[in-house]
C-alpha cells in the first residue's frame, strides 16, 4: 500500500540580486505544495510579503490569522482581500515561512492555505503567526507569485517549492 | 564443446559461507525509507462517511503525518482522533490556542478523555469552506514510549472561520498500527473529502 518517497523539491530560488518578484509554474503531479521562504527586504523596517495566484490579483482571497508579539495573543481576519499577506519581513533579518498549499489542483473547491511564519523584528516587532487562508477559485493552481508592499526581496533571499504525492 | 563438472564442494571450498540467502548484505526495501513516504490516501466516496481508519500501517517509519482536506455535513462538528481503535478509558488528553478572527486568542486543555480533539473548526462545504489538518504524530512505532501529536488545523471561509494548534497525548507505550480519525458530533465527512497519512524517515 505505500507508494515511496514523494516529498520532492521542485525549484528554488536564491536571488542573485535584489528582486520585486518571484514567481514559480510548471508544478503539476503533486497534491499539495510547500513552499519555504527566507527572505528579507531591501528597506527598513517591516514590510509585508504577498502570494497571489494564477496572476488573480481581485479581491478573491481571505485570511484568518492567530499571532503574538510575546504579549497575549491576537487573532484578525481579512475576508476580502486582493491577495494574501504570508509574512510580515524586515530588512535586518531574513525571515522564515512555511505555506502548505493544500490540494491546489483539484478543480471542485476553493483552495485553502495554512501558513506558519515569523517575523524576526526587535522587540514588539516579532511576531510568530499561524494563519489559513483561502483562495476564493476552484481553478487548479498553475502560478504562484510573490511580492511585497514596498522594496524588494533582497539577494540571498530563498524561495523553494516542493511537492507532495500522495498514493 | 568442452564441459566441466563443479561440485558444491568445490564452489565453497576456500569462500565465506553464509546460511542467509542475503548473505551478508542489505535487505532490499521496495519501499524508500529515504525521507518522506506515502501510505496511504482514502477519499471519502458518494453518500460520506463518518469514520476514516487507517489500520495497518507500518512500523517502519519514525514519524507519521496526515495531510486532511475535507467537509462535514455540519459546520462547527468536532473531529477527534484514536489510536488503535482505543475509546476506553481515560488514557488521551490535549491542549490547545486557537482563533477566530477578533479579538484574543483563546487556549484550552481536556483531559482524561477517550479520544484526541483535532478540531473545532470545520466549515461544512467541502466547495466553499473547506477545512484542512496537518497532523504529526511522533515516534508512533515506540514501544516504550508514550504517544504524542501535534496539529494546526482549521477553516476559513470569508467572514467566519478559526483555526487552532492543538497537541494532545495517549498514554500508552503501544505501538501504533491504526488511526482513526471521526466525527465527534454525528456529521459525516463530505464526498470527496481527502485524507493522506505519510511516513518519515527517522
Amino acid at each position: 500500500m505505500a507508494a515511496g518517497q514523494t516529498y520532492t523539491p521542485i525549484a528554488t530560488s536564491t536571488l542573485g540580486s535584489n528582486t520585486a518578484t518571484v514567481s514559480f509554474s510548471s508544478f503539476s503531479g503533486y497534491t499539495d505544495l510547500i513552499l519555504v521562504s527566507v527572505a528579507r527586504h531591501t528597506g527598513s523596517g517591516m514590510v509585508g510579503a504577498y502570494i497571489n495566484f494564477n496572476s488573480d490579483t481581485g479581491a478573491n482571497y481571505s485570511q484568518t490569522r492567530l499571532y503574538t508579539n510575546g504579549s497575549g495573543s491576537t487573532s484578525d481576519r481579512n475576508a476580502s482581500a486582493s491577495t494574501i499577506e504570508y509574512n510580515y519581513i524586515g530588512g535586518s533579518n531574513f525571515t522564515p515561512t512555511y505555506v502548505n498549499i493544500m490540494n491546489y489542483s483539484n478543480s471542485i473547491s476553493y483552495k485553502p492555505i495554512l501558513i506558519k511564519w515569523n517575523s524576526l523584528g526587535n522587540g514588539s516587532a516579532s511576531y510568530f503567526l499561524e494563519e489559513i487562508c483561502q483562495w476564493k477559485n476552484s481553478s487548479p493552481i498553475t502560478t504562484i507569485t510573490l511580492t511585497t508592499s514596498s522594496n524588494s526581496y533582497t539577494t540571498g533571499s530563498t524561495f523553494t517549492l516542493y511537492g507532495i504525492k500522495a498514493a | 564443446m568442452a564441459t566441466s563438472r563443479i561440485s558444491t564442494s568445490s564452489i565453497l571450498q576456500g569462500f565465506p559461507k553464509s546460511r542467509s540467502l542475503l548473505a551478508g548484505n542489505t535487505a532490499y526495501s521496495p519501499v524508500s525509507l529515504l525521507g518522506y513516504n506515502s501510505i496511504q490516501t482514502i477519499t471519502v466516496g458518494s453518500g460520506g462517511t463518518a469514520t476514516v481508519d487507517f489500520t495497518s500501517i507500518p512500523s517502519i517509519y519514525k514519524h507519521l503525518q496526515i495531510r486532511a482536506m475535507f467537509g462535514t455535513s455540519s459546520a462547527g462538528s468536532s473531529t477527534g482522533l484514536k489510536f488503535n481503535n482505543n475509546s476506553t478509558g481515560t488514557k488521551y488528553a490535549y491542549h490547545y490556542i486557537a482563533g477566530t478572527g477578533s479579538g484574543s486568542g483563546f487556549t484550552g486543555e481536556s483531559i482524561n478523555r477517550n479520544f484526541l480533539n483535532i478540531t473545532d473548526f470545520t466549515g461544512g462545504s467541502l466547495t466553499a469552506s473547506p477545512t484542512v489538518a496537518i497532523i504529526d504524530v511522533l515516534d508512533y512505532a515506540s514501544a516504550t514510549k508514550n504517544k504524542t501529536l501535534q496539529n494546526l488545523s482549521g477553516y476559513d471561509a470569508s467572514g467566519s472561520g478559526g483555526l487552532g494548534i492543538f497537541s494532545g497525548h495517549w498514554r500508552d507505550t503501544t505501538a501504533i498500527n491504526q488511526i482513526t480519525i471521526y466525527s465527534i458530533s454525528s456529521a459525516t465527512f463530505l464526498e470527496n473529502s481527502s485524507f493522506a497519512l505519510y511516513g518519515i524517515e527517522g
